[in-house]
């Protein structure tokens, strides 16, 4: 590597600071859209040298942290575009809740299924605004800023997901 | 009074409603047993998928430092490739108003060379081309030139904008070198000509 591109060691130093930071709540949301570890790994590092690569736009710590998040919905929303499916690889290794009986178990076990196979019938954009409003907590507005399109479209998105899943179940149930 | 759509309801359940909508909604649900039963479900939906929606199970110690080390690596990986700060923008990577501008550019240069070919290649020289034992010939990545003595008496850039590509030199018997390269994306041959003549 030239000296002139290599980082200096306060840069290191910051990115290390913003990757310790950003890093578990990075991992979470792709994981949350992308359904099981070892693609969210690979997504979350390739967000973070993405932004990395661009040290102009980290500068002021909030916005940096709001740009990085929009990486990271891109990032995974161009995979589940090339892949298509949601698999939940983890999903029988899911922690579960010692006080739960064999019954509840199975219900639980029954219930993660059927989100799973509900979340197959959505697309990429609208399962991205489910997971990122429902799941993250964002609040519509940010959505929008994540997929980059205005709140109309975000809502509608939400909307069109959340009665999908409802009428999935509502035919799974039955 | 007319039930809300579904979309509606699925956005009230979830607080997405606009303020209007929301009071109009409300009003609606303080008399209709049916759409107070949808928003219900859809809000269990909600609470449900927050609920079921599992944790990644790892040791996130380990994986954390591994994301980490892999991050760093793919920074250095990626600085190795990065051009040098001070090297000036290739021309083809700016804005696609220039890239129009060089093109016209690269094809005036290119009419030109091909008058200039045609022209020449019509005229009746001697095999043995250029006379002057000081002229030379040159080619290198970066395209063609003449030189006479420490002069520069003709120069042609090369035009190839992927370096990666094979460009094809000659020499002609009448004293011209010839590049010609293919142009990966679009399969269109390009052909620079230059000539030196008496």
């Amino acid at each position: 590597m030239s000296d002139a591109a290599r980082p200096t060691s306060a840069t290191e130093e910051h990115q290390n600071r913003f990757v310790e930071e950003n890093l578990r709540r990075i991992f979470r949301q792709i994981y949350h859209m992308v359904g099981n570890v070892a693609d969210a790994q690979d997504l979350t590092q390739e967000a973070f040298i993405k932004a990395l690569q661009r040290q102009d736009q980290l500068k002021d710590g909030e916005k940096a942290a709001h740009w990085l998040s929009r990486i990271a919905t891109n990032t995974a929303l161009d995979f589940l575009r090339r892949h298509g499916r949601y698999t939940f690889c983890e999903i029988d290794e899911a922690p579960e809740y010692e006080c739960d009986s064999p019954e509840d178990l199975l219900l639980r076990t029954e219930q993660r299924e059927y989100l799973e196979e509900g979340l197959n019938v959505l697309t990429p954009r609208e399962r991205t605004a489910l997971m990122l409003r429902d799941v993250e907590d964002l609040p519509a507005e940010e959505v929008a800023r994540h997929l980059d399109c205005s709140k109309a479209t975000v809502r509608s998105h939400i909307a069109n997901a959340r009665s999908k899943v409802k009428k999935f179940l509502a035919r799974r149930r039955s | 009074m007319p039930h809300p759509s579904e979309t509606d309801l699925a956005l009230y359940a979830g607080n997405d409603l606009a303020t209007l909508d929301r009071l109009r909604v409300e009003w609606h649900l303080r008399s209709c047993g049916r759409c107070q039963q949808e928003v219900t479900e859809f809000s269990e939906q909600r609470s449900s998928m927050k609920r079921e929606m599992p944790e990644a199970d790892v040791d996130w110690n380990r994986l954390s430092a591994e994301m980490k080390a892999n991050i760093r690596l793919g920074l250095e990986a990626g600085s190795c490739i990065a051009p040098e700060p001070s090297r000036r923008k290739p021309i083809w990577s700016a804005s696609p108003r220039w890239q129009w501008v060089a093109a016209g550019v690269a094809g005036a240069v290119l009419l030109a060379g091909g008058g200039f070919w045609f022209d020449k290649a019509m005229m009746v020289r001697p095999l043995n081309g250029p006379s002057s034992a000081e002229v030379v010939l040159a080619y290198s990545e970066d395209g063609i030139q003449m030189r006479d003595g420490k002069n520069i008496i003709g120069e042609l850039s090369n035009l190839r904008r992927d370096k990666r590509s094979d460009v094809f030199y000659s020499v002609s018997t009448q004293g011209g070198v010839r590049a010609s390269y293919v142009d990966q994306e679009t399969g269109m041959v390009t052909v620079n000509n230059i000539y030196y003549g008496q």
